[in-house]
């Protein structure tokens, strides 16, 4: 039965009947009954075979448009499954299968296509085999998106795995160098802390080390006047000195000149002596000899007593002048002797006087040296003092740079916090892109 | 239904415009299916309908092949396979199969879609053969069906994870 009305059209049973129907009629008329009923039942059959042919037909029709209702709904799941035949209506029911079959490939795939790009999987490309015209088109244009996507999300990637790299590394040492720089200022903090009061210590030292050195200084310049002093007089006692020495030995050779004198005087009253002497005994002689000549020798005796006298009164005299002389050898070597003892003392004290005069100058020396010393000393203070003064200014900068330093690095730290939460949240997000 | 399961050894090809389509049941009782797939097959309307799509499975696929079809498209996603099917005739075809659920107006699973493609031949013969055998020869050498369809997705999973790629990526890398 299928496969009669899969062969044969209802057009050709309603042809059929049309036929055998004008043929009964003519049989009827010519009155030919039987033949005449014989082809009526015929066409009558052929109506009814060609009726339910139209019927089977009938439900394709309605088939494809329900089909198409729902296709044009949206639903690619209808087909009209049942078609058994090659009649054109079961062509068209064909026809109307393929190409749902075609939207619905192409709706699959350009799906599934794109589903696999959000979840960012590249190689589920929509299949263009056996796809036709449009279809094949919006295909293409899709697979070239998928493409250019795929590029750009790979340089993209690329870009972001650099960008990762990076930012981790400059967020780590960024974290690194905040946390050493917030040491270093807590370190310079407590240094310029430390600084400072060894700084203020110090001010006060070489405050008290100038003051030390000022008095130092006055009592060098006081011991240096005593010492100039000193050294005045010992000169003035070296030269009263070694005029006292002069003026011994010039007494030293009248000394001698005088005991020569003495001797000479002493020889002369000797001679002297010598002569009264022999005077006196020439006058005895002429006394007697005058007694002898009585007197006219008296008056000659007169005179010889006389000569006598005189020559007695010259040797006492002489004697006299020989005491006199002994007393003067006598007092002439004492002030020889004293001369000598006054020379060796002056000769002593100029030596002493001498060594003195030497030390004073080395100590007049190591005076100017210390002087000299101190007075340095003391610019070297002064300028210690100034720098510390310096040293305190900076310091105490020093010191509140290190607190901005340190608030500063609290700041970074914080700051670096947030963008290494921000970059790794950015990250996150691409991640998600990607 | 006697199950005649003899080959012709003749391979059966389809134009490269058209495209094989059968739906299911959420069973894989065929649904619908298109007059390429009744050429190919060699099966009228009549047979085709209701059928199992077993009907035309070829003894040289690996049992696990459908069974991780199976699990794919029951998971709601698609999955491609080069399969080796059996015209009634026992002529064979290979086609390359994307099989997809179909779904209903709340996302539920209403049955089943495949579209096959003619596939390309370089990976039949290079790829594709020489798994399908060894695959075959996993399952066989168990005396019980299912430890060997078990071992042989073993077999897959292994070959996939040393080449460190998913099933999807190896079948679109050949
Ligand atoms: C939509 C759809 C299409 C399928 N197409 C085929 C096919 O072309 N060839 C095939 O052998 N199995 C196909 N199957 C799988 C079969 O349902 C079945 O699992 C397979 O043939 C293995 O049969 P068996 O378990 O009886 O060995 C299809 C399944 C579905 C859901």
């Amino acid at each position: 039965m299928t496969s009669l009305f899969s062969r044969f059209s209802p057009l050709l049973f309603i042809a059929l009947a049309g036929v055998l129907g004008l043929v009964a009629v003519a049989l009827a008329v010519s009155g030919l009954a039987l033949p005449a009923y014989v082809l009526g039942g015929l066409a009558l059959l052929g109506q009814v075979l060609a009726l339910i042919g139209l019927l089977r037909e009938r439900r394709l029709v309605v088939e494809v448009t329900a089909m198409l209702k729902r296709l044009k709904a949206g639903d690619l799941e209808a087909r009209v499954a049942r078609i058994e035949g090659s009649s054109p209506i079961e062509l068209l029911a064909w026809e109307a299968n393929d190409v749902i079959d075609f939207a619905d490939a192409f709706v699959r795939e350009a799906t599934a296509s794109l589903e696999a790009v959000s979840r960012q999987v590249y190689y589920r490309r929509v299949i263009t085999t056996g796809m036709p015209g449009a279809y094949r088109r919006g295909a293409d244009a899709i697979n070239a998106a998928t493409d250019a996507m795929q590029h750009k999300i790979k340089n993209f990637a690329a870009a972001r795995g650099t960008f990762e790299q990076n930012t981790a590394h400059v967020v780590s040492d960024l974290a690194t160098v905040t946390l050493e720089i917030g040491a270093a200022a807590r370190q310079i903090g407590a240094a310029a802390g430390s600084t400072t009061e060894r700084t203020a210590a110090a001010v006060a030292a070489s405050g008290e080390a100038r003051s030390n050195l000022e008095t130092v200084a006055a009592a060098t310049e006081q011991l240096n006047a005593s010492i100039a002093e000193i050294s005045h007089q010992i000169h003035r006692t070296a030269e009263i000195a070694h005029e006292a020495k002069r003026e011994t030995t010039e007494a030293n050779v009248r000394t001698q000149v005088l005991i020569k004198s003495a001797e000479r005087v002493r020889q002369v009253v000797a001679l002297i002596k010598e002569v009264a002497d022999h005077t006196n005994l020439i006058a005895l002689n002429a006394t007697i000899e005058a007694a002898r000549a009585g007197e006219a020798g008296r008056g000659f005796a007169v005179v010889a007593n006389e000569v006598k006298n005189l020559a007695g009164q010259s040797a006492r005299a002489a004697d006299e002048i020989t005491g006199h002389v002994t007393e003067i050898e006598g007092g002439v070597g004492a002030v020889s002797g004293a001369i000598k003892a006054a020379s060796d003392v002056i000769t002593a004290m100029d030596e002493a006087a001498g060594s003195i005069a030497s030390a004073m100058e080395e100590q007049s020396a190591a005076t100017k040296e210390i002087a000299r010393s101190v007075e340095q000393a003391l610019a070297s203070a002064t300028t210690v003092a100034g720098n510390m003064d310096g040293v305190q200014r900076a310091t105490g900068e020093t010191q509140k740079s290190a607190t901005g330093l340190s608030q500063s690095s609290a700041d970074l730290e914080t700051h670096s916090g947030r963008l290494s939460g921000s970059v790794g949240a950015f990250l996150d997000e691409l991640k998600k892109v990607i | 239904m006697t199950v005649d399961r003899s080959l012709t050894g003749r391979e059966r090809f389809f134009e490269s415009s058209d495209v094989i389509v059968t739906k299911t049941d959420l069973k894989g009782r065929i649904t619908y299916a298109n007059r390429t797939f009744l050429n190919i097959a060699n099966l009228d309307v009549r047979h085709a309908l209701n059928a199992p799509h077993s009907l035309i499975r070829h003894p040289d696929m690996p049992r696990c092949v459908f069974w991780l079809l199976w699990e794919t498209i029951q998971a709601g996603k698609e999955i491609f396979a080069y399969v080796l099917n059996r015209a009634v005739n026992g002529d064979h075809y290979w086609v390359f199969a994307h099989v997809t659920p179909s779904f209903g107006e709340q996302g539920e699973i209403i049955g089943y879609h495949s579209n096959r493609r003619v596939p390309r031949r370089e990976p039949i013969d290079t790829v594709i053969k020489p798994i399908y055998a060894e695959l075959l020869a996993v399952e066989n050498s168990h005396a019980n069906r299912k430890d060997g369809m078990h071992a042989a997705v073993v077999a897959l999973t292994e070959k996939l994870k040393s080449a460190k790629v998913s099933y999807d990526e190896f079948i679109f890398s050949i």
